[in-house]
């Protein structure tokens, strides 16, 4: 099964299981649970039911193309559902049928993993799901976002789409992987890799960045103040990837680098506290009496 | 006979609370049945990482009756002097529903009453299990709890269903929204339907029927038959890694052994980072040869599963393995470039440790390293070391923290030290160097190796007091049961290693230049984030305490501990030294006079300042004759004490113990005139300070009668 239709088939399974199917967002995020599909919807009473494909960048696992398991942009397939149903586990262990992993062909194992994203004040409890050996998802009930306590609990399920590839397709190089019947992941990916991975590492404008961080978090701030948390968090996003970028060109010193996290945190626990209030304000409009359990 | 059982259905429970929460739960069960009055068989828990169950067999049909006695009137008051009940009597038997001729008399020290004896019938022990297991459910003790869905109770993971069954009946219990039933589930990929249970005799077999082993020692017992089988038929040794084997038992609800294979090729890296990978990150045990050196296999506990499926199983296992080592070995190979044209990777990353933090607060590891650099070197002069050594010893401090930046070690953390050994070795340094870099972590755990080596002892005490004297520093002073730095443990480490290598040396030293070189550290004062007030004595207070423990562990005596403590020696070896002496004599009638002379003249100066003897004022012969003895006998023990000669100390004390007498006999001390009687108080200062040279005898607890 090639890439492109472990993406329709997973799409497919979970808008069937009630989820609305999104799209990727529109700036660098690092992980699919930067979008605010995630980070926001999970924030407050409201339900919420998504899956989504997220191109996800770590600048500084970047190996300009040469290293068959790592990529500076690697694609994840996210799941959100709130609260988290009962069978969410049978549910999830369903998907993978439909992408031809059946659970009596495989070892497959929920192995402790606990999740913690200190730039988020974001962490939950839950496990890497192991098939064979490989970790394929990460599997968390959420506890907290924006240092908020979450109620009623979310859970995420992020696939990696690329693992699950691997796994479908037998290949030991992510290069190699199919993404439509005729053109390779490699054909698509390498040169993004190289060139990225140049850029990542040699070719940044340090102090480009540095400034773009300062005004990034400026402008959070100022939305902040007038009480715009979208707005306000999708600068905390460029804030988070400016600063995973001079990470990477090793721009930011060991006792820096607290102090650069700690400030993207405070944005995004603003931006969450304010996400609630406004949702308050508007009275919750997606609790229309939704019974899942 | 009555059984009980209660199935508490989670999702996957982390595998390594799994043994400690069976244990906790078999304690609480026991205790509640206790407190219930409810008597039983056996219990017994079991457990699996989708389950958590407790099983009473034999469990009473009901509480035991209880006999409670009720005090009524006195007999004086309930009966006339014929004996026949009067209207309080009456009354009492009326209110507790009893005859009055059922009435018993009891006395008591405040006279005699009359009883009414009731027993309170047993209630059913079904009707008191609801209680028991929410009681139970809800007081497990966890590491760590979660919540789930809209669920307001919490737990490790979210429970998805509970069985609760009396014989064949269900209890029943509200969990939330959850309630109890008989339905539990099988192996979640083998056999992943519900079931109805009957009754608890038909549960053990319906799970063991749906690939389910309850308990624990039975799947590792299983693993390990598996395990040693295959060993056996590759012609490898019988070894099995403990702790990865208890941890593998709580993963598995069905546990099949596999054997893997990879790349022999893979045999050139070090068998620390082949072991590394398979243990810590892939939960696979490794095989030896016969003669100790690795196989090219592993053994994979899979999660059961039909034959037909193994082979696939065990590829993608040996694919992702391949996938990790060929990662390990390109790190290893990147470590190293360029190494065989000279170049020299530990050198090279000396100035990226100003990259690595030490501690929140406390600079990078190229500070610390040059800390240890001057530890380590006063430690090694103090114990007087030849100058090679020195050289070498500072080498080794050199290059201790130069793995920390090396691919391998970013990637597998647990590896620091061995690496550095490795690279160390590859790059040309002296054996007694890299041996040195990996001694100095040891030991990392309690159980752990201890360094071998002077170099890698003297290495391993600087770096880890270096962490202690830091900790203090940034005011993380471990409190009560809170050690999260383990300073506890490495201050048990430096004794174990003075003691093990018998490094005589003054601690107080040591420390002394540790807090100078923090203090000149400008990333401390700069941010003025210093525990100014931190002092030699805390720090050092601290390594004792540990030392006391370490002491009494060994069955030494802990008022000598105490009383040799008190002298405050300097030296680690020192205390051991002088408890040794002391215990070895401690019931001797020699000892015994010693303290008795040594107290008396201690109390009897207690109060005197000077320590001038003038012995132009002695008015007898045997005060001269004991101040001669004095002089004789301290000349002699200071240059015992010099020696660390306790033990020949303590005799000569005891040829004062007869002088010292005949004094007490023949000479009045608390004479009229002030001057002759300061000059025999001086006297006896003296003599008691010299007795107390080893230790303060006052704390011997033979010194306050408690002779046994």
């Amino acid at each position: 099964m090639n890439i492109q239709k472990i993406i329709f088939n997973l799409e497919r399974y979970w808008s069937k299981n009630g989820c609305i199917i999104l799209t990727p967002y529109g700036t660098e995020v690092g992980a699919g649970t930067m979008n605010p599909a995630t980070f926001l919807r999970v924030l407050g009473p409201e339900p919420w039911k998504t899956a989504y494909v997220e191109p996800s960048r770590r600048p500084a696992d970047g190996r300009y193309g040469d290293n068959p398991n790592r990529v500076q942009q690697h694609y994840q397939f996210q799941v959100i559902i709130k609260p988290s149903p009962w069978n969410i586990q049978d549910i999830y262990l369903r998907s993978l049928e439909k992408i031809g992993i059946y659970r009596k062909e495989h070892d497959i194992r929920f192995m402790e993993g606990d999740w913690e994203a200190p730039t988020l004040g974001a962490w939950g409890l839950g496990w890497e799901v192991i098939i064979d050996g490989l970790e394929i998802t990460q599997f968390t009930y959420f506890q907290q976002a924006g240092g908020i306590d979450l109620n009623p609990i979310p859970v995420e399920i992020t696939y990696g789409i690329e693992r699950l590839a691997m796994i479908v397709q037998q290949k030991d190089n992510i290069y190699e992987l199919f993404w439509s019947n005729d053109i390779t992941y490699g054909e698509i990916q390498h040169q993004v890799e190289v060139e990225q991975s140049k850029y990542n590492f040699e070719a940044a404008d340090i102090k480009m960045l540095f400034s773009l961080f300062s005004m990034f978090e400026k402008e959070a701030q100022q939305l902040i103040s007038k009480k715009l948390p979208i707005p306000a968090y999708d600068y905390t996003l460029k804030c988070s990837h400016t600063f995973n970028l001079l990470d990477a060109r090793s721009a930011i010193s060991v006792t820096e680098r607290t102090g650069y996290i700690a400030r993207v945190r405070e944005l995004a626990k603003k931006c969450a506290q304010l996400y609630i209030e406004e949702r308050k304000n508007l009275n919750y409009p997606l609790i229309k009496g939704l019974d899942d359990e | 006979m009555n059984k009980f059982i209660l199935e508490l259905g989670t999702e996957e429970i982390p595998s390594t609370y799994i043994d400690n929460i069976l244990k906790n739960l078999k304690n609480n069960v026991k205790k509640l049945l206790e407190q219930f009055n409810i008597d039983y068989h056996t219990i017994y828990t079991f457990g699996t990482p989708r389950r958590l169950i407790v099983f009473i067999e034999g469990i009473a049909t009901q509480q035991k009756d209880i006999l409670h006695k009720i005090k009524g009137p006195t007999t004086a008051v309930a009966f006339d002097k014929g004996g026949r009940p009067q209207k309080s009597a009456i009354k009492f038997a009326q209110v507790n529903q009893v005859e009055v001729k059922e009435l018993i008399i009891e006395k008591n020290n405040k006279g005699e009453y009359l009883f009414a004896q009731k027993v309170i019938k047993g209630i059913k022990s079904e009707l008191l299990l609801p209680e028991i297991c929410l009681n139970l459910i809800t007081n497990i003790n966890l590491p760590k709890s979660m919540r789930w869905g809209t669920a307001s109770i919490k737990f490790i993971r979210p429970i998805r269903w509970i069985l609760a069954l009396y014989n064949n009946k269900i209890i029943p219990l509200k969990l939330d929204s959850l309630t109890s039933g008989r339905k539990t589930y099988g192996h979640r990929l083998l056999a992943p339907e519900p079931i109805q249970v009957k009754k608890v005799d038909e549960y053990f077999n319906i799970l063991e029927d749906r690939f389910v082993i309850i308990d624990p020692e039975i799947r590792k017992e299983k693993i390990q038959n598996q395990i040693v089988s295959i060993i056996k038929n590759n012609d490898g040794k019988e070894y099995i890694e403990k702790s990865l084997l208890d941890e593998v038992k709580n993963l598995v609800e069905y546990p099949k052994v596999l054997l893997g294979e990879f790349d022999k090729k893979y045999l050139d890296l070090p068998v620390e980072v082949l072991t590394a990978v398979m243990i810590k990150h892939q939960k696979y045990f490794p095989i030896y040869s016969k003669n100790n050196s690795l196989l090219p296999f592993f053994l994979v506990a899979i999660n059961g599963n039909e034959d037909k499926y193994m082979k696939s199983i065990v590829r993608g296992n040996e694919r992702v393995l391949g996938a990790r080592l060929e990662d390990a070995k390109f790190f290893y190979q990147e470590d190293q470039k360029n190494i065989k044209s000279g170049s020299k990777p530990l050198d090279n990353n000396i100035v990226k440790l100003k990259n690595v933090i030490f501690q929140e607060n406390l600079g990078t590891v190229y500070n610390k390293v040059e800390r240890l650099i001057a530890l380590s070197k006063k430690i090694g002069e103090e114990l007087q070391l030849s100058n090679n050594s020195l050289q070498i010893l500072e080498r080794a401090a050199q290059l201790c923290k130069s793995d920390l930046v090396t691919e391998m070690v970013k990637e597998f953390p647990e590896l620091q030290g061995v690496m550095g050994k490795e690279y160390a070795l590859h790059q040309g340094e002296d054996p007694q160097i890299a041996i040195a870099i990996y001694e100095h972590y040891l030991p990392r755990f309690s159980g752990d190796k201890f360094p071998t080596t002077m170099t890698g002892s003297i290495l391993s005490i600087a770096d880890k007091l270096d962490n202690i004297a830091s900790c203090f520093i940034n005011d993380l002073v471990p409190d009560g049961s809170q050690d999260p730095y383990a300073l506890r443990r490495q201050s048990l480490g430096i004794i174990n290693i003075v003691l093990l290598h018998k490094m005589n040396f003054s601690i107080n030293n040591i420390i002394d230049l540790n807090i100078n070189l923090l203090l000149t550290d400008k990333n401390l004062t700069e941010k003025k984030l210093i525990n100014s007030k931190i002092n030699i004595q805390d720090i050092k207070d601290f390594i004792f305490q540990r030392l006391r423990y370490l002491l009494l562990e060994r069955e030494y005596k802990y008022d000598i501990i105490d009383a040799v403590l008190a002298k405050n020696p300097e030296s680690i070896l020192d205390v051991l030294a002088r408890t040794e002496a002391i215990q070895k004599i401690y019931y001797t009638t020699n000892f015994i006079r010693t303290i008795t002379a040594a107290t008396r003249a201690f109390n009897l100066s207690r109060n005197i300042q000077a320590l001038w003897i003038d012995n132009t004022l002695f008015q007898e012969k045997e005060e001269h004759y004991l101040y001669n003895c004095y002089l004789k006998i301290k000349k002699i023990i200071k240059k015992l004490i010099i020696k660390n000669n306790y033990n020949d100390v303590f005799t000569n004390l005891e040829k004062m113990n007869k002088p010292i007498d005949i004094f007490y006999d023949k000479v009045m001390v608390m004479v009229e005139n002030e001057k002759i009687r300061n000059n025999r108080l001086a006297l006896l200062k003296s003599i008691a300070t010299l007795y107390f040279s080893v230790a303060d005898l006052t704390k011997i607890a033979l010194a306050k009668g408690n002779i046994k």
